[in-house]
């Protein structure tokens, strides 16, 4: 199965921040948006964005796989929802659309809620040059089509609370020494994330808790506020947690040697060793893996640990072991140990 | 409760004595019977011929009131003609069909993000418009990285120049 660029990794700073992506939605002028459209309408629209699509200038990206979600099986479908491509209940609609990069890097979903839905996404937390890239599809795209844009709204979308900029900016994050020891630090950095305007989640996209060791954070709106805000935002935010989290790494390891020792061996080990295991502790292990790799504890590199949060999710694993099981548990604890080796 | 004076119009004020937390007198007035008593022209706090209020005005907004302009809202159903969607369906889930919405429901949409995100127009991105700024804030970023490594290795000259060079960008 192709594997996402981003596994490998930004050496800098992927002991915490994993991924990062930007996403810019447009739809087109004098036509409802897609939930509302006749499926001729539908039709017309995707004809004419995949034609400017393959226009787009082959030396930026290159979409050389185009797949109708309609037509795919739902095991594929599920596959590209686990790596976040398109929206879920997407799955049955017809004449949508999406068009992706070699390794992921960059999609455009047409026809999902809105009629262009251009993502950007790589390993670490370069959210001007992700921007860049992604608006200069945009503008290619803007030589073919014309936006729905109104002055006082800026550009339309189906959903009122996204309007403005259009712009989604999004960080994921794994900090599992804050949120073991330093609850209230994060309780505050919370305060002021959506103070700023961001909103933190957790894995399920519920409000965070401070105990919470994997998060997104991301703008909740883009109304009022330039482009440039918006990511110059998230980045301060982003280094402020990423210079806290490695703060807290120096001074607790000799503080509490032994607790984080245990809490990265154990980790390490229940990946090794159990037969059975869910993915939440998946997750959960893997975050205390990747402080393990900060503090040279455990032998493994990124890239496994990456490969190992995406490829141990129900349907990757449908699709590397091809059996279609209810509970993948047992297959999931199985494939673990094979990627520890 | 009617009045106590007159026995005859329904009282609007109520008076308490209260003495150590216990009411020691109570009376029912009607405003005509208070302003022959000049019941407030005595106690001096205000005149109550001066303040010209309706009894409506005065109690809070009940749930009647409410209901009845939401009946209003759905009576006057203000529909879009281009995609069928109704002012109602976009206050509940605060999505919208078409851009020709934007433009039928402007005052309520306006509304609403004023209240919720605090801001009255947009900024930002046009259509066709360059965006150098960006661009310029990205070069800003990494002059800095260059200017703090300068400053770190003590290499004053080249780090003049380089900040020189942000300031014009500024």
């Amino acid at each position: 199965m192709i594997e996402p660029a981003w596994f490998n990794g930004d050496v800098a700073i992927s002991d915490i921040v994993m991924l990062s992506s930007i996403n810019i939605v447009r739809n087109i002028s004098n036509a409802a948006f897609p939930l509302y459209c006749s499926t001729n309408e539908k039709k017309d629209i995707s004809d004419m964005l995949l034609k400017s699509i393959d226009n787009i200038d082959y030396s930026i990206y290159n979409y050389d796989k185009k797949y109708c979600i309609s037509d795919i099986s739902k095991l594929e479908a599920n596959i590209l929802y686990e790596r976040s491509l398109i929206p879920k209940k997407i799955a049955h609609n017809k004449h949508v659309h999406l068009c992706i990069t070699d390794g992921d890097k960059s999609s455009i979903l047409i026809n999902g809620k809105d009629h262009i839905s251009i993502r950007m996404q790589d390993s670490g937390a370069h959210l001007f040059s992700l921007y860049g890239m992604a608006e200069n599809i945009e503008r290619s795209l803007e030589s073919d089509v014309e936006f729905a844009f109104n002055k006082e709204f800026g550009y339309l979308t189906s959903s009122v609370k996204n309007t403005g900029c259009a712009i989604t900016a999004m960080s994921m994050l794994s900090i599992p020494i804050l949120s073991f020891f330093n609850t209230s630090y994060l309780e505050n950095f919370y305060k002021e994330c959506s103070s700023l305007g961001f909103i933190v989640l957790n894995d399920k996209s519920e409000k965070a808790n401070s105990s919470d060791n994997l998060i997104y954070i991301k703008n909740k709106y883009s109304f009022g506020i330039s482009e440039a805000d918006i990511l110059d935002g998230l980045v301060y935010l982003v280094n402020s947690i990423v210079d806290n989290e490695r703060k807290c790494r120096k001074r607790y390891i000799e503080e509490y040697r032994s607790l984080i020792e245990d809490k990265v061996f154990r980790s390490y080990n229940l990946l090794k060793s159990a037969r059975i295991i869910t993915y939440k502790e998946v997750k959960n292990s893997l975050s205390w893996l990747r402080a393990g790799v900060f503090y040279n504890l455990i032998k493994i590199d990124i890239y496994t640990i990456n490969k190992m949060f995406v490829f141990l999710k129900n349907a990757h694993l449908h699709a590397i072991s091809g059996y279609d099981l209810d509970d993948y548990n047992e297959l999931r604890a199985h494939y673990a140990r094979k990627f520890l080796g | 409760m009617i009045c106590s004076i007159c026995n005859a119009n329904k009282s609007t004020i109520h008076i308490q004595e209260i003495f150590n937390n216990n009411i020691i007198s109570e009376k029912h007035v009607c405003r005509e019977c208070a302003n022959k008593l000049n019941l407030f022209e005595e106690s001096s706090l205000f005149n109550i011929s001066d303040v010209d209020i309706s009894e409506k005005d005065l109690m809070p907004a009940t749930l009647d009131d409410i209901r009845n302009t939401e009946d209003n809202l759905l009576k006057k159903d203000v529909v879009c003609k281009r995609c069928r969607v109704s002012l109602l369906k976009f206050l509940k889930t605060k999505t919208i069909g078409c851009p020709h919405c934007y433009s039928k429901f402007a005052p309520y949409i306006k509304s609403y993000l004023k209240d919720t995100v605090f801001a009255n127009e947009h900024i930002g991105k046009k259509p066709n418009q360059d965006t150098d700024i960006i661009i310029k804030k990205q070069e800003k970023i990494d002059l800095e990285k260059r200017l703090n490594i300068f400053i770190s290795n003590e290499d004053y000259e080249s780090a003049a120049i380089i900040r020189d060079y942000i300031s014009t960008l500024k």
